[in-house]
């Protein structure tokens, strides 16, 4: 008895389904969505790979967390996908009706801008910012926040939501909490429902984009002393995905939890983890250094689906930058020089030890 | 010190062997063993639940005789195999692996007359029947005599980095052991061999400390000595602090002798110990130099 | 292309049968490879595999061997593989109606859950052994039964279980990868109980000083001969290697070696 496959390794180029917003990689024949950021497609590998789970670990005051599942959502709805909203903290429907609306070719000149600094340094015109994708491919675009999407569009698309446990409902088998329980189930129906199975034979395959905001924020915890259904739920959630045609984003609120077992677990768990660091509200955002961004991303673990070797991105010191229509995530580079003082500071401090000519007690200028 | 509990002349009724990850403590469990086995006296039982019998059979020497007895607590210790068609069994009561005294009393009533125990490990039977009765069990086999089962002396051999709760059982251990032995791995002064921290409940009361370093041969006999620690002066001790822990990177960090003379001897260039005055400035004017004597501040009013 | 690895811990030379190989993985590294290699090694020695796949599906083993030169699913067909996907049964448990959700991985007693999974590995390696005289069988991530709801006591119980083939099939050898991360005691002690009864132990972390792409990360081979006499300083001897993970191989060499720098 031959055991079915499960997951989308291919034998032949024709057996991966042609499925718009997706792309088979470049390594191996993984399949590859947009998370809706261009940079951020480049910097975790070229996409996010179908039947896997990204852990982003939310920035103290969740903006760019929520940013990056508007993104996500926003790309579902440019490319037709189905769309699944879970969240206990926000209002599911309102966020999808705010969503932004794609950036179009006549708008964009993003690089046009860049074009005119560069006549004397005009060596560095090669040294970009990470961004590999023109708009005029199907796969990642650029999204203007000031326009929300088309209510038509939006009346096209699949969409499910879940903002918390029916009442009645108990947890069942080794979970604790009912919430997780419930979430669980109804993702597993909407699988089911929806036909995205591996198995399932639906006249036209399509994606499902799962977007699980502030998983695990205290709305989801029930009791304390319990130890966390969150690594139970996390592991059924990655066995569903596996054999789905669906890419799932979850937004962890990490800097809440008071056990950093749980947050490890959940990295492990994830195919790929990041951490958004804002500098909102903190001693960096005044640090000069640090002043042409909102913030740093950090890289945990990359996925090493179906492959051998996982992505290695460029650099691993990132930074993130919110314009209104881009969200870029480039490679940390220090401005150039600070302040200009033409005094050096050391003239200005009596020099005390080391090497010095003058006897004691009068000034111990340097003097050449 | 180590020598003599092993050779008993020293007496102790429980001794536990406390070893990690780092250093195994299975090597002196069986030389304790070996030494139990050979002197004959009286019946041996090896109580195997972490490894397979054979494992010990083949490590010790007569290991076949008829006062020693292997009992195998490793295979089916939950009593899986049997209960495959049906569901449900709480087998955690009746099964061998379960309790020390239900093991031993399978055997005939001859070979439990003042017998010596030697238990493997206790890390599988705590987790099967929690540490409180493995706790009960092990005093009762040291106080009571129950159905003709006397015993001399339990060795028994505990990994402390597999104890769950282990800052509260381990010391309830200690409380009851007559010996406890904490390996160790190799220090500076161990001759590369493990070293052993003992402490020895004396019947009267007394209570000895002894920290030693010992070897094991092939034949499972022990050398052990006590291990004099170098102590170091006041000034050596702030030196390992302020030494850089050398196997962070590749580069070589440190200096050698040699080179630490070569820079006791480096003169630098343009330092000169001048004891009378301080600093001064030295000039040597070459021929191209225009040198004038005067002061060219002599025009001043100062 | 998977030679390096295997060289590495010495398994080329000794044999691996009757014995655990035991795999710890530390947050932040990926300790894959040296199962993927593994597995590679014994295909090498025409021997079999019973994979019980718990943190990934079958198709990625088998992804990744096509890189590394050989067909998991070729030797599934023609009947030298094994596999037994755990993400699959859960996910059957998830779909199982109410009644049939006694011994049910996600749903069943733990102590059924284990037992059942045993006998399970118990008959795919017995029907392995029928045809071919080397059975390898090959645990990836033992740490991911925690993550099940399932306690150490139990998931120990079940390893000690799979050790008693050692013995009772001859020909079969075990290797076992678990995560441990920092300030996770279940998985500390998971590792403890795993590694006192291993017989090599390889322990892969990622690098102290931060992330490179010129290295992977830090191996290191431990092996626990507990059979033989202990002599100073050879006895638990540890070899520490470098690894650096590319898309066909995985290179191995000794720290302060790798290709860039030399």
């Amino acid at each position: 008895m031959a055991v079915q496959q499960t997951s989308f390794q291919k034998k032949t180029k024709s057996r991966i389904p042609y499925i718009p917003g997706s792309r088979p990689s470049i390594k191996n024949t993984q399949l590859l969505v947009s998370s809706g950021v261009p940079s951020f497609d480049c910097v975790i590998g070229g996409g996010i790979p179908v039947g896997t789970l990204v852990l982003i670990e939310e920035d103290k005051y969740g903006t760019y967390a929520k940013l990056l599942v508007r993104y996500f959502l926003a790309e579902g709805i440019a490319c037709g996908h189905s769309l699944f909203v879970a969240s206990q903290d926000l209002n599911c429907e309102a966020l999808v009706r705010e969503l932004p609306a794609p950036v179009h070719h006549d708008d964009a000149a993003p690089t046009s801008e860049l074009d005119d600094k560069m006549t004397i340094a005009w060596r560095y015109q090669n040294m970009r910012e990470i961004q590999s994708f023109s708009s005029n491919t199907s796969f990642g675009h650029h999204y203007d926040l000031t326009k929300s999407v088309d209510p038509d569009i939006l009346r096209t698309i699949d969409t499910c939501y879940w903002t918390g446990p029916i009442e009645c409902r108990q947890a069942e088998g080794r979970f604790k909490n009912p919430a997780y329980y419930d979430l669980l189930c109804t993702i597993q129906r909407k699988i089911e429902e929806g036909q995205f199975g591996v198995e399932a034979s639906p006249e036209k395959r399509n994606m499902l984009r799962i977007a699980v905001h502030s998983l695990g924020s205290p709305l989801w915890a029930e009791q304390t002393h319990q130890k966390s259904d969150l690594p139970i739920f996390l592991y059924c959630l990655r066995s569903l995905l596996r054999s789905a045609y669906a890419a799932c984003v979850l937004t962890l609120p990490s800097h809440l939890f008071q056990e950093t077992w749980v947050i490890k677990r959940c990295q492990h768990l994830c195919d790929t983890a990041v951490r958004l660091e804002s500098f909102a509200g903190s001693e960096k955002e005044t640090n000069p250094v640090y002043r042409d961004y909102h913030g740093l991303f950090h890289i945990n673990k990359l996925s090493a689906i179906n492959t051998l070797m996982p992505h290695v991105p460029e650099s691993f010191d990132l930074a993130f930058r919110l314009r209104r229509k881009k969200f870029s995530i480039e490679k940390l580079h220090l401005p150039p020089e600070l302040q200009g003082t033409t005094q050096r500071e050391q003239d200005e401090l009596p020099s005390v030890a080391g090497v010095s000519c003058g006897g004691a007690g009068t000034r111990n200028l340097l003097d050449f | 010190m180590l020598s003599n509990i092993l050779t008993r002349k020293q007496p102790s009724t429980l001794v536990c062997i406390q070893d990690s990850l780092e250093q195994s403590g299975l090597h002196l469990l069986r030389a304790f063993a070996q030494h139990a086995v050979d002197r004959k006296e009286s019946h041996v039982h090896i109580l195997c639940y972490e490894h397979p019998t054979i494992k010990m059979k083949t490590g010790l020497r007569n290991s076949s005789e008829d006062h020693v007895h292997f009992h195998d607590c490793f295979t089916d210790h939950r009593g899986w195999i049997d209960s495959q068609e049906k569901e449900n069994i709480r087998s955690d009561v009746h099964t061998k692996g379960n309790s020390i005294l239900s093991v031993l009393q399978t055997s005939p009533v001859t070979s439990t007359n003042d017998c010596i125990i030697i238990i493997d490990s206790l890390t599988p039977l705590i987790y099967n029947i929690g540490f409180t009765r493995c706790y009960r069990e092990l005093h009762s086999l040291l106080v009571k005599s129950t159905n003709g089962l006397t015993v001399s002396q339990v060795i028994c051999l505990i990994h402390e980095d597999t104890l769950p709760d282990v800052h509260v059982a381990l010391p309830q251990l200690c409380h009851l052991a007559t010996t406890t032995v904490k390996i160790g791995s190799h220090t500076q002064s161990s001759r590369g061999n493990p070293t052993a921290s003992i402490i020895h409940k004396k019947q009267g009361g007394k209570i000895l400390r002894q920290v030693e370093y010992y070897s094991i041969d092939a034949d499972n006999r022990l050398k052990s000595e006590i291990l004099t620690l170098v102590t170091p002066t006041v000034a050596g001790v702030n030196e390992d602090e302020n030494q850089l822990p050398e196997d962070l990177t590749t580069f070589k960090l440190s200096l050698g002798q040699q080179e630490k003379e070569a820079r006791s001897q480096l003169v630098l260039p343009y330092l000169r110990i001048n004891s009378e005055k301080g600093g001064k400035v030295f000039y040597q004017p070459d021929a191209a130099d225009d040198w004038d004597e005067e002061d060219p501040d002599d025009d001043l009013d100062i | 292309m998977a030679t390096s690895v295997c060289s590495a811990l010495g398994i080329d030379q000794e044999n691996s049968v009757g014995k655990l190989i035991a795999v710890e993985e530390h947050h932040s590294s990926n300790g894959n490879f040296v199962l993927n290699c593994l597995i590679a090694e014994q295909v090498h020695k025409e021997g079999s595999v019973c994979l019980v796949a718990l943190h990934n599906s079958f198709g990625h083993y088998h992804n990744v061997g096509t890189k590394l030169g050989y067909n998991l699913h070729q030797l599934q067909e023609k009947g030298c593989v094994e596999s037994i996907e755990v993400l699959k049964l859960l996910n059957e448990s998830l779909n199982a109606e109410h009644e049939n959700r006694v011994g049910n991985v996600l749903f069943g007693d733990e102590e059924n859950t284990m037992r059942n999974l045993f006998h399970l590995i118990k008959g795919k390696t017995e029907k392995l052994l029928q045809k071919r005289k080397l059975v390898s069988l090959v645990i990836d991530d033992l740490s991911n039964l925690l993550s099940l709801g399932i306690s150490v006591k139990e998931v120990l119980s079940f390893l000690q279980y799979c050790r008693t083939l050692l013995e009772s099939q001859p020909g079969l050898s075990l290797v076992v990868l678990t995560h441990i991360a920092e300030g996770d005691d279940e998985q500390q002690l998971l590792n403890a109980g795993l590694c006192h009864v291993a017989d090599v132990i390889v322990t892969v972390c990622g690098l102290k000083t931060g992330q490179s792409s010129d290295v992977s990360g830090s191996m290191k081979v431990t092996h626990r001969r507990l059979d033989q006499p202990m002599i100073a300083h050879e006895w638990n001897k540890q070899n520490l290697y470098h690894f650096k993970l590319l898309d066909r191989q995985v290179k191995v060499f000794a720290p302060g070696t790798a290709t860039c720098l030399i």
